[in-house]
């Protein structure tokens, strides 16, 4: 299985990292490598086996319905690039 | 030309839980707060954070689940859905996918109807994102993450339902289901029960899917109804002239009525689901499930039926006190002094105790008159120990100063009853025209007491107090002896 | 007062408890140190200085008084990929370089009540992401035993800074070897506990069912006595386990008479130096001599480790990564006019290569088309390994092998294909898939580089493998081997 140059293109907008054009062309060697090596799992047969969720197979533990107290508010928004308001802005959504 | 068609909808139905923290996170889950005041390190992503399992939230699922008497899955997986948008902070929001923890499940639209059930093809849980403030004028936007970790259920039926008006009735019976299940405030405004609709359109007769749109963003029955109507319209437009209809979202747009395009994104739609690795298969066991089944509370249909049969209240009725828990608990608590005709107290309720509650803002739960109270002023208009005319007047009394109807109804009864001297000249009228009573009376017949009693608060036209006409008859005709 | 310090944890804590040296006066000569040999190094990104010596003050308190265990007032580092509260913590990373979190991770928090004195945050590869410490945007690291080598990755920082004596100890994490494998090319011992044994909460996720905190040090008894403060269940981790704990250090005289020991037919199909290959022999020759009985097995699925890998832990990042949006912390792009612009600048400006790579694999490998065969297949040939470990486990109790296939390799060796670099791994990525403990202990120099010996264990093994190690240990001077430098001066 390989990608094209307009796959990267789109796995790249899927993950919303700009590959710029001068990079595009290694960028796709690279994973059509990375593609390469990982294709060997088509050797493994595994007709009746599930997959792993959990290393060791555990289950979910479920916690009980407490509300805890909280990193105060001025201690979390500090971390924030642009906070107005305490409003966290972003230039224009288009919805 | 609109005769070929036929209309099919399916709904997506997002129920926000009534716990008391949020799903994943140990914030509290209440509406309201100040921006970013609910929202902590785990619900904003910060790196390093991870997620933990409300058990509050399953329960309610569960119950959910018995209710509508669907499979619970033994083992329901939380997957993440992977999409960028500022108000979802982990760049996920952690859902359920191939293993939803409720699944084939059913809601009657018409309670005594069978053929009328809905499938529900499934019910999960997952958190909620925040809120997207939109300063257009500025190019900025605002987010607030109050929101972003609240345990959502989200209910989706099979595309099987037929008109706007079946959508309205379904989602009014879901609405009543979760309120009366307690496992949600039903508040529309506040967005805790929301609604999207895919609506298709095929020729009558055939039995092909049409292409659906999915319409979003809607937040009352009133807009439902229209966008489904507007939605129909519009795409047996399209097909009729040769178009056809394109699979997206649209939003309703409540000041025209119509429905528009969402900007499709390319590649918008693939979330890739995966099994979410910081959390692990949830095992539900049927211990756990029967537990629940014992203690669910009584379900609307079951209380519908009830008042039917055993109160003989009428579908309409019924259907109003059961608008909320809270009011069919209200009505249920104020009969439990012992009323005769429920109808009165249910009249009572719902005219002018609504009133009072609409006045004050004040839902029937914080009703400043208990249920017992205006059980007992029912009671003694019921009895006739109070007038009905002065019924308004003493629940008016009892709101505003919140004292007793016991207190309000002997005060009534003293104040409004005649003094000695009114009373005189009808004792001796009546004495006077019952020639005959009295004399059965002296001759012992002592029951005819009542009687006499009867005709004097027939003259006083009710004002009498019956205990002060009895002292005062029985002095008189002790007297003339 | 004696200006050298024991270098041993158990001596470090005797030393303080007998008030020979205090906390302060050892904590002030490794920030020294720090700062007259870490500038070749570039094992520390942050250096908390003024921290350090506050804490080293309370802990000579709390030592005064009687009432401090173990590690009270020793001095360690911590990989940064561990949120530190109001301390500097990057990842490694242009994304995070700018962050400073507001709460700590569960291991940092147990180490402060243990009153430990952190010196900094030490360097490492971008995100966890590498095998040579060379991703890292705030430079590469270099291994002291050869500057122009790599000290392996991720977790470089804090391996060459216990080699080249600038901390008794340091945390790492590892998700595909990334403790061990830089452990072995810098001669120190490295611990990955069983996954879930450590909670994850506040170290910063790369690939959620893969990443394990563990520690790094100068020998295996060290490690003991630091897990025996970070491990055990937290209630903020869903992935950690209740089991109780145990005290770490009650094996360390583990008798090797009668344990089985095995060598995986299929690991040795890689080819190794000379060199290398007599260094192995000689281990295993050592434990046959201390009593350990060598026994052939097979994991017949190993071969398929590297690719298995290469698909869950990217698209693990592919979605953890995602949060890195330059709105509720750390890097922004500026002058952006819409969020779609910010997202892609700011992603593309605070990712480095490596890290871009992954997450395109990832989203590739979980979109719509390529989930069953990549994603899902990939989780069926895990639990094959897994499998294939549960019967060795019948026959064997513990599992050697080379930590790594060569010793470090030079800095900035430039290719165009990083899958070469995937395949250093491929000792050590198979424990991790299946979630066993596994630990490195130096085992001699080929060529003057250091050779990792790796030992795996059954699932909670921890404390019977820290005893085979430290039995190795007692009878060998390999760990105590450290780079010739000039300018290194006996601490």
């Amino acid at each position: 299985m390989t990608v094209t140059e307009e796959e990267i293109t789109t796995l790249g907008k899927l993950s919303r990292i700009a590959i710029a054009k001068e990079d595009l062309d290694s960028y796709t060697k690279q994973i059509n490598l990375i593609l390469k090596l990982v294709s060997e799992l088509n050797k493994a047969k595994t007709d009746n086996i599930s997959p792993i969720s959990h290393p060791l197979d555990l289950k979910a533990r479920l916690r009980k319905d407490i509300v805890l107290e909280d990193i105060p508010l001025e201690e979390k928004q500090k971390c924030g690039p642009e906070v107005e308001n305490d409003l966290y802005m972003v230039p224009k959504v288009i919805d | 030309m609109k005769e070929n068609w036929d209309l099919v909808i399916g709904l997506e139905i997002h129920v926000q839980l009534t716990t008391a923290s949020k799903i994943f996170s140990a914030t509290s889950n209440s509406f309201g707060a100040d921006p970013n005041c609910q929202a902590n390190i785990v619900d904003l992503g910060f790196p390093g954070t991870l997620p933990v399992i409300n058990e509050e939230a399953i329960k309610k699922a569960i119950t959910f689940g018995i209710a509508v008497n669907a499979n619970i899955a033994n083992e329901s997986i939380f997957a993440r859905k992977n999409y960028f948008y500022p108000d979802l902070p982990k760049g996920y929001q952690i859902s359920q996918y191939e293993a939803p923890i409720v699944a084939n499940g059913k809601l009657r639209i018409h309670p005594t109807e069978e053929d009328s059930a809905i499938i529900i093809e499934r019910a999960h849980l997952e958190e909620d994102a925040g809120k997207s403030i939109h300063f257009t004028h500025q190019n900025y936007t605002g987010i607030d993450l109050n929101r972003a970790g609240t345990p959502l259920l989200e209910i989706v039926t099979a595309p099987s339902i037929k008109s706007s008006k079946d959508a309205i009735r379904f989602l009014k019976r879901l609405r009543e289901l979760v309120t009366h299940l307690e496992i949600c405030d039903g508040n529309m405004q506040e967005g805790s029960f929301r609604c999207d609709a895919n609506v298709s359109v095929r020729k009558s007769g055939t039995t092909k899917l049409g292409t659906r749109a999915e319409i979003k963003n809607l937040n009352s029955f009133k807009f439902i109804e229209s966008a489904i109507e507007f939605e129909r319209a519009r795409q047996i437009e399209l097909l009729e002239s040769g178009e056809n209809v394109i699979q997206e979202t649209r939003l309703y747009d409540e000041k025209t009525q119509e429905t528009r395009s969402m900007r499709v994104k390319e590649n918008e739609f693939d979330y890739r689901y995966f099994p979410d690795p910081d959390l692990l298969p949830v095992v539900i066991d049927e211990t756990v499930i029967e537990s629940i089944r014992a203690s669910l509370p009584e379900l609307p249909d079951k209380k519908r039926s009830r008042y039917s049969k055993v109160l003989n209240m009428s579908a309409k009725d019924t259907n109003l006190l059961l608008n909320s828990p809270s009011t069919s608990k209200y009505f249920e608590d104020s009969l439990s002094v012992g009323l005769k005709d429920p109808k009165a107290s249910f009249n009572w309720i719902t005219g002018e105790l609504f009133r009072l509650l609409k006045k004050s803002e004040v839902d029937i739960s914080d009703s400043k008159v208990s249920a017992t109270e205006l059980g007992l002023l029912v009671l003694a208009m019921e009895e006739g120990s109070l007038p009905k005319s002065k019924g308004k007047e003493i629940l008016n009394n009892m709101w505003e100063t919140g004292t007793s109807a016991k207190i309000l109804i002997e005060k009534q009864m003293s104040e409004s009853s005649l003094s000695i001297s009114d009373l005189e000249n009808w004792l001796e009228e009546v004495l006077t025209e019952n020639h005959k009573q009295v004399e059965e009376f002296r001759s012992g017949k002592e029951k005819i007491l009542g009687f006499l009693i009867g005709q004097v608060m027939k003259k006083s036209k009710g004002r009498g107090d019956p205990r002060l006409i009895n002292d005062e008859l029985l002095k008189k005709l002790r007297a003339q002896n | 007062m004696d200006d050298s310090f024991p270098k041993e944890i158990l001596k470090i804590s005797d030393g303080l408890k007998k008030r020979k040296f205090s906390s302060v006066e050892i904590t002030k000569e490794y920030l020294r140190r720090i700062k007259a040999y870490d500038r070749e190094i570039n094992s520390f990104i942050t250096i908390c200085e003024e921290t350090a010596i506050e804490s080293a003050l309370e802990a000579d308190k709390r030592i005064a008084k009687g009432a401090a265990g173990t590690l009270a007032g020793i001095p360690y580092a911590n990989k940064d990929l561990f949120c530190t509260k109001d301390i500097l913590t990057t990842c490694g990373s242009r994304m995070l370089s700018n962050f400073f979190p507001p709460y700590d991770a569960e291991i940092i928090s147990r180490a402060k009540e243990n009153s430990l004195v952190m010196l900094g945050k030490t360097n490492m590869d971008e995100f966890a992401m590498g095998s040579s410490n060379e991703t890292s945007y705030f430079g590469a690291v270099k291994n002291p035993w050869d500057l122009r080598k790599v000290p392996g990755g991720s977790s470089g920082g804090s391996a060459a800074a216990v080699i080249a004596n600038l901390t008794p100890l340091a945390t790492g994490t590892d998700t595909g070897g990334s403790i061990r494998q830089p452990s072995a090319f810098c001669g120190v011992s490295g611990l990955k506990p069983t996954y879930g044994r450590i909670s994850r909460y506040g170290m910063v996720a790369f690939a959620s069912s893969l990443d394990q905190a563990g520690i790094i040090g100068h020998s295996a008894a060290d490690l003991a006595f630091f897990l025996n403060i970070i491990a055990g269940f937290d209630p903020k981790d869903s992935t950690c386990i209740e089991k109780p704990t145990e005290d770490y250090s009650r094996n360390l005289n583990f008798p090797l008479q009668g344990i089985k020991f095995g060598l995986p037919k299929e690991f040795f199909k890689t080819e190794l130096n000379s060199g290398l290959q007599q260094i192995f022999a000689n281990a295993i020759s050592l434990v046959e001599k201390l009593g350990g009985k060598i026994v052939d097995i097979n994991l017949p699925h190993s071969s398929l480790s590297i690719p298995a890998y290469y698909v869950i832990a990217p698209a693990e990042c592919s979605s953890n990564l995602a949060r890195y949006d330059g709105i509720r912390f750390g890097h922004r792009a500026p002058n952006t006019s819409n969020i779609e612009e910010l997202y892609e600048k700011t992603r593309s400006e605070g990712f480095g290569a490596e890290v871009k790579r992954r997450v395109l694999i990832g989203t590739y490998a979980l979109s719509s088309g390529y989930y069953d065969e990549y994603y899902t297949k990939a989780q069926k040939v895990r639990r094959l390994i897994k499998n294939d470990f549960s019967e060795a486990y019948k026959s064997v109790d513990f599992i050697l092998s080379p930590t790594t296939p060569t010793t470090a390799f030079p800095l900035n060796e430039k290719t165009d294909d990083p899958t070469l670099m995937y395949l250093q791994d491929i000792f050590t990525i198979p424990a991790s898939l299946a979630g066993l403990p596994a630990i490195s202990i130096p085992a001699g120099l080929d060529k003057g580089l250091p050779v990792g010996l790796q030992i795996i264990g059954d699932y909670f093994q921890e404390a019977r493998m820290l005893g085979v190690a430290n039995k190795i240990q007692q009878t060998t001077d390999w760990h105590k081997l450290t780079p010739k430098s000039n300018s290194e001066k006996k601490l």
